[in-house]
């Protein structure tokens, strides 16, 4: 009985799974200006670096708010790496993902010792000084007036100048990512990472390496982060170290938060909500993050598990009745 | 040496603001439990609401300070009444994300009421410089350490020598058991809202002069403030007056002798260094902390 209803539920997920990728593929046949597609990529691409948030701080319950400070490191990397080399854009890409995992498991051996409260202040700081050397180091990265020109993807000859050749790629990469993190979730790492976040002394107890799991969770996200860095700036061409302040880490928190911690599509619908949201209310900007930031406090009050959670108690309610 | 006074002098007058922001920051760690990330915004509308009681109403600079420290701290029991004590007892996750979100609507709101560009407020003694011993000295600076020592001074004394201090400290060790003596921590928590509050409009108003007022100014305070809790240890008041005068002469004699472009990098580079060898800073809480 029991084992019907999860082949069941899991036929359904799998269905709408399939749905929402036909729905995506199809997209470019809707949204006709290079505007729209431009928000559909930036959503694609904070989808990614979503997840990657979502594997450290929904899975293992570890807060950092240097995350943006890694994005900006894959940006860096690859635009560096692709434009003064003259490197293909796979090369900046592989480059930015191993450096910024490097720095993710070097961020993560002082993390070891400290927890809560001081853990996040520890990476705020290291987000911050990551953004005041890439302003500094001026022969590098322009310093402060960024970079510009940064090429569009190109593969094996294959050009991705245009917007819906791009988009493609992106959602080829995006739904690599859904596919590794949900993979991921449901593996012996996966639950090591949970049972860390769930009760750290337990899951030492029954044999969990909380240090290797710990230092492999923050690799994992770092890596993710940097190839989302990586796309962004060949998607966006143009990169400077303002935009990856601490500003967009409270926006990355609230997509985790808001579309729900430690699922799969928590992350994935978080992002997408709070990349396409604030382009459609553009007519009241201003108003729109008043309505934000208490959108903010409403949601971790009164929605813990954000929308994704919220889906699930209102399925669960409509099994009941039916 | 003249320089090097110098620089300590504005160094400390510095620390004392990034005194003042870090004990309103830390008094709420401590009676209540609730990392308040949206103390930036109430630096900020010191400041602001300093400004526009100055230039709007015409007021004298000494009325608009205490109208000023007035309504922030109506402001910070009106905070307590409706954001904080849902958050009272949750995780730490849960109060700095929620205090966040209450920081980006502050922030959108204050730039919708007072505009984006930088507004100047006067001092109380106009521009000009005294010279003592050699060293140029701004009466300003010299109003704002005089107020830290007598604002602190008798915070101490209030706090280790009166009823009500003591009230507040046990609440800040241990609610159950205070709540058991028959304290009401309700009510001294409200109190420590409202005292935070009072002090962030007071360091809002007071740095203005030495800046410009703008709607990013308590931010850039408030990590400074972050910096002061961490290197004088969480949750501990000795603390946070003892780091907050640490990083603003750290900071000062950087800038100086090291680097002014690196300026800001200098507290966040402490807060590594203080993280990695002494987590629990320099002045730690007695009591210690359960993990």
């Amino acid at each position: 009985m029991v084992d019907t209803v999860r082949a069941r539920s899991r036929l359904y997920k799998a269905l709408a799974l399939v749905v929402l990728l036909v729905i995506a593929i199809l997209l470019p046949l809707v949204l006709k200006s290079n505007y729209q597609l431009g928000i559909a990529h930036q959503a694609l691409i904070f989808i990614i670096l979503a997840l990657g948030y979502d594997v450290l701080l929904g899975f293992t319950g570890l807060l950092s708010f240097g995350h943006i400070g890694l994005f900006a490191i894959g940006a860096y990397t690859s635009a560096i790496l692709v434009m003064s080399t003259g490197a293909p854009f796979l090369v900046g890409l592989l480059g930015a993902a191993v450096l910024t995992g490097f720095i993710g498991f070097l961020i993560a051996i002082p993390a070891l010792r400290i927890k809560g409260h001081y853990l996040t202040l520890l990476t705020l700081a290291l987000g911050e000084v990551i953004r005041l050397v890439i302003r500094s180091a001026d022969s590098l990265t322009h310093g402060s007036s960024g970079l510009s020109g940064i090429p569009r993807p190109d593969i094996f000859g294959y050009s991705f100048r245009q917007a819906t050749p791009l988009y493609y790629l992106l959602l080829f990469f995006a739904v690599l990512a859904i596919l590794f993190v949900w993979r991921l979730k449901i593996s012996r790492f996966g639950r090591a990472f949970m049972s860390i976040r769930d009760a750290e002394i337990g899951a030492e107890v029954c044999g969990v390496n909380t240090s290797a799991m710990k230092m492999m969770s923050f690799a994992i996200s770092a890596v993710l982060a940097g190839i989302a860095g990586s796309l962004y700036a060949h998607t966006m061409r143009f990169i400077s170290p303002e935009f990856f302040g601490l500003g967009l880490t409270t926006t990355l928190l609230a997509m985790v938060l808001i579309g729900g911690r430690g699922t799969v599509v928590g992350p994935v619908v978080g992002a997408a909500l709070l990349i396409v949201l604030p382009e459609a209310l553009r007519f009241v900007k201003d108003y729109y993050l008043i309505v934000f930031g208490i959108a903010i406090w409403l949601c971790v009050i009164g929605m813990p598990d954000g929308l994704a959670g919220l889906g699930r108690r209102l399925l669960k309610r409509a099994r009941l009745i039916a | 040496m003249d320089t090097f006074l110098q620089v300590a002098l504005s160094g400390v007058t510095m620390g004392c603001i990034y005194a003042f922001v870090a004990l309103g920051f830390t008094l709420t760690i401590a009676a209540a439990g609730v990392v308040n990330f949206a103390y930036s915004e109430w630096v900020t509308y010191g400041g602001f609401i300093g400004v526009t009681l100055v230039s709007v109403f015409g007021l004298p600079l000494w009325l608009a300070l205490l109208l000023t420290v007035l309504i922030c701290t109506a402001m910070g029991y009106l905070f307590q009444w409706i954001v904080f004590t849902p958050l009272e007892g949750k995780h730490f996750l849960t109060t700095v994300t929620a205090t966040i979100g209450i920081a980006v609507t502050m922030q959108a709101l204050a730039t919708l009421i007072w505009g984006p560009y930088a507004l100047t407020l006067p001092t109380f003694f106009g521009t000009g410089v005294i010279d003592i011993g050699g060293i140029s000295v701004f009466p300003h600076n010299m109003l704002i350490i005089a107020a830290a020592v007598i604002l602190i001074g008798g915070l101490q004394i209030w706090l280790t020598g009166t009823d009500m201090g003591l009230r507040l400290q046990a609440t800040a060790q241990d609610p159950t058991a205070a709540r058991l003596m028959g304290i009401r921590i309700r009510h001294m928590r409200t109190f420590a809202y409202c005292l935070s509050a009072a002090l962030a409009g007071l360091a809002g108003f007071l740095v203005a002069p030495l800046f410009v007022v703008t709607t990013t100014m308590g931010f850039g305070l408030m990590l400074k403030g972050l910096a002061a809790t961490i290197v004088g240890g969480w949750g501990s008041l000795k603390g946070a007056v003892f780091g907050g005068l640490i990083i603003g002469i750290v900071e000062a004699l950087g800038a100086s002798y090291v680097s002014s472009e690196y300026k800001d990098g200098i507290s966040f580079v402490i807060i590594i260094a203080v993280l990695l060898w002494r987590p629990r800073g320099l002045f730690p809480e007695r009591i210690a902390e359960k993990l």
